[in-house]
């Protein structure tokens, strides 16, 4: 066969089979296909790809600092918003839909309030996120548990408490990781110590 | 040596949550592309993707009733879907393991975990683009080749595969 019908062939990998009891050897097989896209010809062009980075991040490190006197807004809206889902838990009583949503907004804080100045808050959301998510029947999880997280949040926007944290921030989720270890442990005694 | 044209390149951001679509777009505008479309689901994140024949996608994991897995899926049909090669970046505030390989397997190129920062983002674009891989078919999987390591044996290659066993693709 010649150089380039060589090239274009694609081989049949055989895999190593599996034999069945009373059934032929099975064989799985799969396809290699090249690739298909043409972002190579279409967005590469002649220049140092170093400097490319450089002066792109830097721009765009500009413009998110531009942006970012919208943070404490932003920040403050998911603050509210999570409030909002508590409150109308209160009003409604819990239910799986309620549940998802209060999880929903502590995974948006977990996954932006770092980039909005409030690595605490991220920290906090997250903690909410994951009990929620782990706990077999989120609806039983006790509201005032829920409430210490949200609290926290909303103390740490509405003090503005930007940056790393202090101390005292670092013992409130040493202690928030306690309480829902404990939670967690008292919902699915099945759950082994951390 | 080479660099990005990030102006020839269209973009689809499919995310939930407005704040973090306007955070992609302003580190992609400043990137230099031009051309970026917003959908806030899945649903209206495959019908931009069908209208806008983007470059790349990048979407979140986590939405409601249609989720980025979902519409990751729904991509990767080569029998289906006219855009089953779109490359796509998978973003999410999840970081665990599981949940990168459910990306990972559903067909996502790459995952970034938020907080994303525009170095991450340009970079992974940038891998896309450089470094594209062959895509796999089989009979539960469709989509880029999930191993991203080489073959670092030095050993002698051992397989030996006949001519009867090299198929003609069509051009």
């Amino acid at each position: 066969m010649d150089q380039n019908a060589k090239q274009n062939k694609i081989p049949k990998k055989r895999l190593p089979g599996k034999e069945l009891p009373g059934k032929e050897l099975q064989w799985p097989q799969f396809e290699v296909i090249p690739v298909k896209n043409n972002l190579r010809k279409k967005a590469l062009i002649a220049g140092n790809p170093k400097d490319a980075l450089s002066r792109a991040t830097q721009k765009a490190d500009r413009a998110m600092e531009q942006l970012s006197h919208q943070f404490p807004l932003w920040m403050q809206k998911e603050s509210k918003r999570l409030f909002a889902i508590r409150q109308e838990i209160d009003t409604s009583g819990p239910s799986e839909a309620l549940l998802d949503r209060l999880f929903t907004c502590a995974h948006d804080i977990k996954g932006q309030a770092t980039t909005y100045g409030y690595p605490v808050a991220a920290r906090v959301g997250q903690l909410l996120a994951d009990l929620i998510e782990h706990a077999p029947n989120p609806c039983k999880i006790p509201l005032t548990v829920i409430d210490q997280h949200v609290d926290t949040i909303r103390v740490v926007v509405a003090q503005d408490l930007r940056g790393a944290g202090n101390a005292q921030t670092k013992n409130i989720i040493a202690g928030l990781l306690v309480l829902d270890h404990t939670t967690l442990k008292r919902l699915d005694p099945r759950r082994s110590a951390a | 040596m080479a660099k990005i044209d990030f102006e020839q390149l269209r973009f689809v951001i499919v995310d939930d949550n407005a704040h973090m679509r306007r955070i992609l777009r302003t580190m992609l505008r400043a990137f230099g592309s031009r051309e970026i479309y917003e959908a806030e689901e899945g649903a209206s994140g495959l019908e931009a993707v069908e209208n806008f024949q983007p470059d790349i996608l990048i979407t979140d994991l986590k939405m409601p009733i249609f989720d980025g897995l979902e519409l990751t899926r729904m991509i990767r049909n080569p029998d289906g879907f006219s855009q089953a090669y779109l490359p796509i970046i998978m973003l999410s505030a999840y970081s665990e393991k599981h949940q990168v390989i459910a990306a990972r397997d559903a067909g996502a190129n790459d995952f970034i975990c938020k907080p994303v920062s525009a170095a991450t983002l340009y970079d992974r674009i940038e891998d896309i683009i450089e470094h594209p891989r062959p895509y796999i078919r089989t009979s539960s999987y469709f989509g880029p080749e999930r191993r991203r390591q080489e073959n670092v044996s030095s050993g002698k290659e051992r397989r030996v595969l006949d001519s009867e066993q090299f198929v003609q693709l069509p051009d």
